[in-house]
């Protein structure tokens, strides 16, 4: 049965996550996006022409893009870390540095780690930390 | 900064629209989240909410507490539990000092995600 929406990016392979591993994107943070995050999102606390919430571009997108493919289906994500380092307004092309910090399988669960650096015009505005059990809900 | 140490609370209940509209701004459209007969096969049973999508819930109110934490700030999470759509997902934020807050946030089913947001000195 096909799946009510398309998957956009192929499922990455637990096997091919390599700790130290790089990968770079760009995401532009537009008027549009940010209208429809703070309407999902039910954000009273500010308008779409104010600074950009930082969990609108800590999301899986620059990720999916810098890798060229997205977690295995039925990842589960188990943790969050988020450190704003700069207010980012809307409009702006951050740069998006993804590592892979951790790969490791522990009592059958398969732990990925992946640390996103995200910058503006070489100016760090913030570091995610996201952390998996990959393919888990499937297994 | 709200003055006192009353807590922020913010609530939300996810409907499955929710979650694809979220799929396609964030790219969180994994089949967990966007297709209820995959989840069903799964022990969760129905989809469940993006844990970003709780994330930006529980930033909101971190904003309403301390709106300067946008401009610089931390905030760490774990999920501790599945939150699924129809879940009334309740985030309570409590200041416990100058610069820190915790975050606690529940279902019907108990706990489901705690944390901790920093506002930059």
């Amino acid at each position: 049965m096909a799946a009510r929406i398309t998957q956009q990016f192929p499922d990455i392979p637990f096997a091919e996550l390599s700790p130290g591993s790089r990968f770079h994107a760009e995401l532009h943070l537009t008027e549009e996006l940010v209208r429809e995050y703070i309407r999902l999102a039910g954000v009273r606390t500010r308008q779409p022409q104010d600074t950009v919430p930082p969990s609108l571009y800590c999301t899986f997108l620059p990720m999916f893009q810098a890798m060229g493919g997205r977690m295995e289906q039925g990842t589960l994500q188990v943790g969050q870390r988020i450190r704003v380092r700069r207010a980012v307004t809307v409009g702006t092309v951050l740069a998006a540095e993804v590592t892979v910090r951790e790969a490791v399988e522990v009592h059958g669960r398969r732990q990925v780690v992946v640390e996103t650096v995200f910058s503006d015009r070489d100016v760090v505005t913030c570091v995610s930390t996201s952390t998996y059990f990959w393919g888990y809900a499937r297994r | 900064m709200s003055g006192t140490d009353e807590p922020t609370v913010v609530t939300r209940t996810f409907a499955q629209q929710d979650l694809d509209d979220f799929g396609f701004v964030s790219g969180g459209t994994g089949l967990i989240h966007t297709d209820p007969g995959f989840a069903a096969r799964t022990e969760f049973g129905r989809p469940l909410v993006q844990g970003l999508l709780l994330l930006a819930v529980v930033e909101e109110a971190v904003c309403r507490a301390r709106p300067e934490w946008a401009g610089a700030g931390d905030v760490e999470v774990r999920y501790r539990a599945p939150v699924t759509v129809g879940d009334a997902f309740r985030v309570e934020i409590l200041p416990t000092g100058a610069d820190e807050l915790t975050i606690e946030a529940t279902t019907a089913d108990g706990v489901v995600l705690t944390g901790v947001a920093r506002v930059a000195a």
